[in-house]
């Protein structure tokens, strides 16, 4: 008699999504599938619109990475004005990304990961949140805390306010950076680089604990794709697409962005909304790729900053051969943080960062505009074409959690096989099945949803779709 | 935001400007945001979240001024928050006001006296204005908060 587990609603990721697994006969696990149960629709709404809206419409998908959309979309904005935005403009944007890519990250790992990876997978759930860490370790709650609402002031300083900041337009951003404002955001990226430091350390100690995460949570060869600038170092506004397979060789060492249609190509499956994109040259099986933190660490050479190009190193050095475990996006993420908190630094203090001129004016002289930026969970793509009139005909978006759920689904179907082995399920089996997915960090657009505490209910069922079993937490 | 001297309140206002009433803490802290004699920082949320309880920990008061679903339209409630609550088990998408008070009182070993200011509102569709009851009544909550303020709680 075969069975169904249905895991709904994934907690601690952003969004609503289940997990439903398929066992035999014989009660071992089948198959497995991660479904993405909310659509959003703004491919479709944003039609009709003015191009020139398109930046804070998009910023609405999320409100985790507005800013992650609020960049691409800019871009792709840039590209129908067919012009070059200022230099200084290009600089302020890449500091306002990687504010982003700190704020979100710090989220990731402090509030969603840190009490599965602090508290233990097998932990009382009722304890295994944040709560639950500050009450055993309030320093790491503390840093956690603190490391975001970095990430947070600089997004804010530099766009007005955290969420949904309208400082990015097409053509540049709509304000220069004043010297104030660089001071105060200069003061606080030492202590960032403290706390991502003292969270490396504190990790890479902890490791040892989970060598069978490490062995199942996603944990299969596939290929890996980021930004990379032309010297193949971390990129997260600009660059080509880099394609590595998890043996480090290159599949694809100078993929034109712009060109993404050529080879990527999106199929839809009828049990979830969230797209599945593969790498069209190598087909659906082969042509599985992952994105995000750890990708972009494995098709990068060097970060291109000191501190995180030795963290790097050491993660390579030591992990190399198990890189493929999806289970290093908590380490990546951390380095990823570091690098940030490096960069930011550097752009801050290029002697043109205070210029006033941050943006290029112009009326729209092309009919069709992709922007491409790496968001905190991988690479983000927004293609528009517009009539003559500049109004939106249709809009394509490629988020970074699209591009992982070939992978993510694989994911959760190893980690099933791994720790399921009969129709008896633990606490400990289930939060592995979600832990899986949340190192990924998936961001299915919690924007416009708030639902306060969400409930987990599994139900075991049997082929006739009887319920013989039911947990709910 | 800034919060760096033990001396003044923190007013938090809550909720979604583009909700119709759901955003009078907004407009109610603008108000209060113009007064001269200033003594309180204010910063305005979506919802709360824990990067607060950094600031809620160096001030001597904190305010909580949001809209609220019960009652009836209009009604002003005044609820100081009773600092034994321990936080529960919830996620990053909400949190509560005794949470984040129980959250700061772990993590920085202190938290001021919290009081949560609501007042009912009547529409909370998609809109930027609001009902009219509301808006006659923004005042009174301007002139309750100035009040515990000025009496320190």
């Amino acid at each position: 008699m075969s069975q169904h587990i249905t895991i709904d609603p994934v907690t601690r990721i952003e969004g609503h999504a289940k997990i439903t697994v398929q066992l035999d006969e014989s009660g071992k696990v089948e198959d497995a599938h991660f479904h993405v149960t909310q659509v959003r629709g703004f491919e479709k709404f944003c039609e009709g619109r003015p191009f020139i809206e398109m930046p804070s419409l998009m910023a609405r998908i999320c409100g985790i990475c507005p800013v992650s959309h609020l960049v691409a979309s800019s871009k792709a904005c840039d590209a129908l004005l067919a012009i070059r935005i200022p230099p200084t403009a290009v600089k302020l944007r890449r500091i306002i990304n990687l504010a982003q890519i700190m704020q979100s990250h710090a989220l990731s790992f402090f509030y969603l990961s840190v009490p599965d990876l602090l508290l233990g997978m097998d932990a009382d759930p009722t304890k295994r949140n944040i709560f639950g860490v500050l009450a055993q370790h309030p320093e790491m709650a503390r840093d956690g805390i603190r490391l975001r609402s970095i990430g947070q002031q600089i997004i804010e300083l530099l766009g007005g306010k955290r969420i949904h900041p309208a400082w990015v337009v097409p053509g540049g951003v709509n304000e220069p950076l004043s010297a104030e404002k660089r001071s105060q955001m200069l003061a606080m990226l030492p202590e960032a680089r403290e706390i991502t430091l003292r969270a490396l350390t504190w990790f890479k100690g902890a490791l040892s604990q989970y060598q069978e995460e490490i062995a199942s949570f996603a944990n299969f060869p596939s290929l890996f794709m980021g930004l990379v600038n032309d010297s193949n170092e971390l990129e997260f506004y600009d660059g080509h697409l880099r394609i590595v397979a998890s043996d480090g060789r290159v599949v694809a060492g100078r993929l034109d962005s712009l060109q993404y249609q050529t080879f990527i190509e999106e199929r839809i499956e009828n049990w979830t909304y969230l797209k599945s994109p593969f790498y069209k040259p190598l087909g659906e099986q082969e042509g599985m790729y992952r994105v995000g933190p750890l990708a972009r660490l494995l098709v990068t050479e060097r970060c291109g900053t000191p501190q995180a190009d030795r963290e790097r190193e050491e993660f390579l050095a030591t992990y190399g051969d198990a890189c493929a475990s999806s289970f290093f996006y908590h380490y990546a993420r951390l380095i990823e943080i570091l690098y940030a908190s490096e960069r930011m630094e550097m752009l801050l203090n290029d002697p043109d960062i205070l210029s006033p001129r941050v943006r290029a004016h112009a009326e729209p002289n092309q009919l069709e505009g992709i922007g491409v930026s790496e968001a905190p969970r991988g690479t983000l793509i927004h293609h528009y074409t517009i009539d003559e009139n500049g109004l939106i005909r249709s809009a394509n978006l490629i988020i970074a959690t699209g591009h992982n759920n070939l992978a993510m689904n694989r994911g959760v179907r190893q980690v099933a096989q791994y720790f399921i082995k009969d129709a008896h399920i633990t606490d400990g089996m289930l939060n592995r099945l979600e832990a899986v997915i949340r190192a990924f960090d998936p961001c299915l657009s919690c924007s416009t949803h708030a639902l306060g505490e969400m409930p987990l209910l599994v139900q075991v069922l049997n082929a006739e779709g009887t319920l013989v079993d039911e947990r709910i937490r | 935001m800034n919060v760096s001297v033990r001396t003044h309140s923190l007013i938090i206002g809550i909720g979604n400007p583009l909700r119709s009433d759901d955003g009078l803490g907004w407009a109610v802290t603008e108000l209060l945001s113009l007064d001269c004699n200033k003594t309180c920082d204010i910063h305005n949320v979506y919802q709360l979240t824990p990067e607060l309880a950094q600031w809620m920990a160096v001030v001597n008061l904190v305010i909580m001024i949001d809209a609220n679903h019960e009652g009836e339209p209009g009604e002003l409630r005044i609820r100081t928050l009773s600092l034994s609550t321990q936080p529960s088990a919830v996620g990053t998408h909400y949190t509560t006001p005794e949470e984040l008070a129980a959250l700061t009182a772990i993590v920085y070993g202190q938290c001021p006296p919290v009081v949560v200011v609501t007042m009912t509102g009547a529409n909370f569709s998609i809109g930027e204005q609001f009902s009219s009851i509301i808006a006659r009544r923004i005042p009174h909550i301007c002139d309750a908060v100035r009040q515990l303020c000025a009496k320190g709680l």
